[in-house]
């Protein structure tokens, strides 16, 4: 037992060599993204935020290399988002994992034939998806398309997502995406129950489900008066469309099951409205 | 750590880059993926492995770590987790840069996860200017290149210097 023996793997006795040749004052040097040091900005980076390092890119040229590389950017990607893309009725064309970020940032895609819209939240990289008006069942009212009804009180929709599509450990917030057509700053109220809850196997063992069926009132209304408090109220988004929050959920670990959410008329109100329905959203909790 | 107990007392010996050895117990290199691929192949004659890019500082600290971690039980996670703040605590960047290097070389994932998440979080929300800084890289930017990276990535630099 006398002597060295060099006993690494061929691969790792070869990248050794490489390694040995390298210096570490290469930090910044043109030939930055060979160097092992890149491999450690690569591991660093991919733990900091895509805004992060879409700024960082303006440290140096080396660094660039490192900001703007598959490797970092496929950290931010959804980890099934190849399989999901696949879904997409159009194809997707991208040269670079962080072009494809962007393009499911800044847009989305239509999986399912155009029945489910695909896209990413921005500053975390988490999925988010849009069940479209297609997708959702919607019951009573009185039908113009199917998107679009003329509200009773007892009018029903209801839409399901698989809790597995969604990112892990996540707390999710469902928005109900509408229009009340040409009168809508016009009325008051609208009260209209909500409910979203999971059914199924939560992943950590921690049951099946959530059990009895919570109900937040909501309103499809937007706030006229800033006085007004209390109360979900409806908002005009940037888009042509209002929003109002139904609820929200919190994704664990490898939960299996769906993601039930429904909105239904409120006994009461005995108004009728025109409601356009262009889907339900469903994306990320914000931290403010 | 069943598993381990027939070849507790082996041991096997590491040399860092600037020629220190360090004997280390079986059951603790096996923290290293590298090290265990190479025990599961038929590497089990070699006594001295050389781990070249690795310094001796560095290899104390990672081999404080792998021996914590393979004594440790499963069940104890808390402690471990408290062990693992303290031990990157007061490090400074070269130290951790360090450590990632060799944790990503020695394959160690847990240890290259708390050591770059460490370093991720030291400069994250911060201006490219003080990281700059931080990792004293030189700017080898033209002033409109620069200007052309910025504005290429105009949403990062919102509320931004």
């Amino acid at each position: 037992m006398m002597g060295s023996h060099l006993c690494l793997p061929k691969s790792q006795s070869e990248e050794c060599e490489r390694r040995r040749e390298k210096t570490m004052a290469g930090l910044g040097t043109d030939c930055f993204s060979a160097l092992p040091e890149s491999l450690v900005i690569v591991e660093i980076l991919s733990r900091t935020s895509p805004r992060d390092v879409c700024r960082f890119s303006a440290i140096s040229r080396g660094f660039k290399s490192v900001a703007d590389s598959d490797n970092v950017w496929d950290r931010f990607l959804p980890s099934d988002h190849r399989k999901i893309i696949s879904r997409s009725v159009y194809p997707v064309a991208f040269s670079t994992k962080k072009q494809l970020y962007f393009l499911l940032a800044d847009g989305f895609v239509l999986l399912d034939g155009g029945k489910l819209s695909f896209s990413l939240d921005k500053a975390s990289g988490k999925k988010c998806f849009m069940l479209g008006a297609r997708e959702l069942a919607i019951e009573c009212g009185r039908f113009w398309e199917q998107a679009n009804l003329r509200a009773a009180p007892c009018f029903d929709i209801s839409g399901k997502i698989e809790a597995r599509l969604l990112s892990p450990k996540t707390t999710y917030v469902v928005y109900l995406l509408f229009d009340l057509g040409p009168l809508k700053y016009g009325y008051k109220g609208l009260p209209a129950k909500a409910s979203v809850r999971f059914e199924g196997e939560r992943g950590d063992g921690s049951g099946d489900g959530d059990g009895d069926e919570i109900t937040n009132i909501v309103s499809l209304a937007i706030r006229r008066f800033s006085s007004c408090s209390g109360g979900q109220f409806a908002q005009q988004r940037m888009d042509k469309w209002m929003e109002t929050e139904l609820g929200e959920f919190f994704n664990g670990q490898g939960n299996t099951g769906e993601v039930e959410i429904r909105l239904m008329g409120f006994e009461g109100d005995y108004r009728t409205y025109d409601l356009f329905v262009e889907g339900i959203e469903i994306r990320p909790k914000i931290d403010s | 750590m069943a598993s381990s107990i027939e070849n507790n007392n082996e041991k096997l010996t590491l040399k860092s880059s600037d020629g220190e050895e360090f004997l280390v117990e079986k059951h603790v290199a096996l923290q290293s993926t590298l090290l265990q691929n190479m025990l599961d192949s038929d590497c089990s004659s070699a006594d001295v492995i050389p781990l070249p890019k690795i310094d001796a500082r560095t290899l104390a600290l990672v081999l404080g770590y792998c021996k914590k971690h393979a004594d440790a039980s499963s069940s104890k996670q808390g402690e471990l987790n408290s062990f693992d703040s303290e031990f990157l605590k007061d490090m400074d960047m070269g130290a951790l840069f360090n450590l990632v290097l060799a944790a990503n070389f020695m394959e160690i994932k847990g240890l290259l996860d708390i050591a770059a998440q460490k370093i991720a979080d030291t400069i994250k929300d911060k201006p490219h200017q003080e990281v700059r800084e931080i990792f004293h890289v030189e700017n080898d930017y033209t002033p409109e290149e620069e200007a052309a990276v910025r504005e290429e990535n105009r949403w990062a630099f919102e509320g931004f210097p």
